[in-house]
């Protein structure tokens, strides 16, 4: 396996983010037959106070489909998230854990089982505009509404969040 | 209200320049929990039945204060007609809560019934019943939202959840559960709306009790299998 990607920060942080595009062009990791694009994180070597968030980026039209694992320092795996483990968190399908000691690296590659399944929701929001009449501006909030379809995929975004509760500690 | 409403998006959408929300996920092998005591009085008495971008609230001062009155007025036909089937949204969703916490093997109960100072987590629990660990599900707002002026009122729950054990007092899990979020929200488990429950106004919002009902009871679902899932 190589391009182990760091998720030490190059200093404490509140929230470290790490974005990793999954490409045709990513290494490919072949297991039981199947071959899937795949990024190695290595966890920082100061694991309190850290909670990790790791998944896949919604994007406009795809998601990649990811499947997590945890691994030790010899590349075995302690821990695979299962499908019920996944949730959306704003704008990133991702996990949810605070690493643990003897846990080392975070393998992030694709469930061939989600890929080309489709995630359908409705977004709603406000827009502010902003109007002048020459002596003062007001702003004007707008209620918007939009429908997606995003289909899970091979290809596209792996987002690592890595929240450090306590920045005040030694790196 | 609306002024609460864009505060918490904005809060959460541009937290990471501040400090996000970060959740507390929960470790069932290290927690050893294997009983829950649910904390009383998990929704407000009243539904929301809000507009988020009103035309009102874009006027000044004079729209606010009309714009105030549209809404407390249709949050209270709203609340009305829910009463005409007498529907009661607290004890359907803590039922449901009990039973998905059953079907994930916990022994449940709750704890007397008490109502809450403020939308809050409590600070002191009351006697657990002999249960390991207590469950603090908080519905900071629940009812119908629309986005705005000629959009659609839709499903909204807004949730706060903890898992405290009993002996030290510890936080063993901590999430917010927003079902259909009014803008992005980071860091914090997301539903999108059921589109089978979608009213075009106020009009059709009171037109079936029943319906509106089942909206609400849909969305509330939906949070506390949310809920109990994060404690599998």
């Amino acid at each position: 396996m190589a391009g182990i990607v760091s998720l030490t920060p190059p200093k404490e942080q509140v929230v470290h983010v790490v974005d990793s595009a999954m490409t045709p062009m990513s290494n490919c990791l072949v297991r039981a037959g199947t071959q899937a694009p795949y990024v190695i994180y290595a966890l920082p070597d100061d694991m309190d106070d850290k909670t990790i968030i790791v998944g896949g980026v919604l994007e406009a039209s795809r998601i990649f489909a990811p499947l997590i694992e945890i691994l030790d320092a010899s590349g075995q795996v302690l821990k695979t998230f299962q499908p019920e483990d996944y949730y959306y968190r704003g704008p990133v399908y991702s996990v949810q854990f605070r690493p643990q000691f003897g846990q080392r690296y975070l393998l992030v590659t694709a469930d061939t089982t989600l890929v080309g399944q489709s995630y359908d929701s409705i977004q709603v929001g406000v827009n502010t505009s902003y109007v002048s009449t020459g002596l003062y501006t007001s702003a004007i909030n707008t209620g918007v509404e939009s429908r997606s379809s995003r289909t899970f995929s091979y290809e596209g975004v792996v987002r690592v969040m890595l929240n450090d509760t306590d920045i005040k500690e030694g790196t | 209200m609306i002024k609460k409403m864009l505060a918490a998006a904005a809060a959460m959408t541009v937290a990471a320049c501040a400090s996000p929300y970060v959740a507390t996920p929960y470790d069932r092998a290290s927690a050893q929990v294997s009983s829950i005591a649910m904390v009383d009085d998990a929704l407000p008495e009243k539904p929301i039945a809000y507009e988020v971008a009103s035309m009102g609230s874009n006027f000044g001062l004079i729209g606010a204060l009309v714009d105030a009155g549209i809404q407390a007025e249709r949050q209270n036909a709203v609340h009305n007609a829910l009463q005409t089937i007498d529907f009661d949204a607290e004890s359907r969703m803590e039922a449901r809560l009990a039973q998905e916490l059953a079907i994930h093997g916990y022994t449940v109960s709750r704890t007397p019934d008490r109502t809450r100072e403020k939308r809050e987590f409590l600070t002191v629990y009351p006697e657990a019943g002999g249960a390991s660990s207590y469950l603090d599900v908080v519905v900071s707002n629940y009812g119908y939202v629309s986005s705005g002026f000629g959009q659609p009122f839709r499903p909204h729950v807004d949730a706060k959840v903890k898992l405290v054990r009993v002996s030290d007092g510890a936080k063993l899990m901590e999430n917010i559960i927003v079902s259909n979020p009014v803008g992005q929200v980071q860091g914090v488990v997301t539903l999108p709306p059921n589109p089978n429950y979608a009213f075009k106004n106020r009009s059709e919002l009171l037109e079936n009790p029943e319906r509106l009902a089942a909206g609400i009871e849909d969305a509330l679902n939906q949070v506390a299998d949310t809920a109990a899932r994060l404690l599998q």
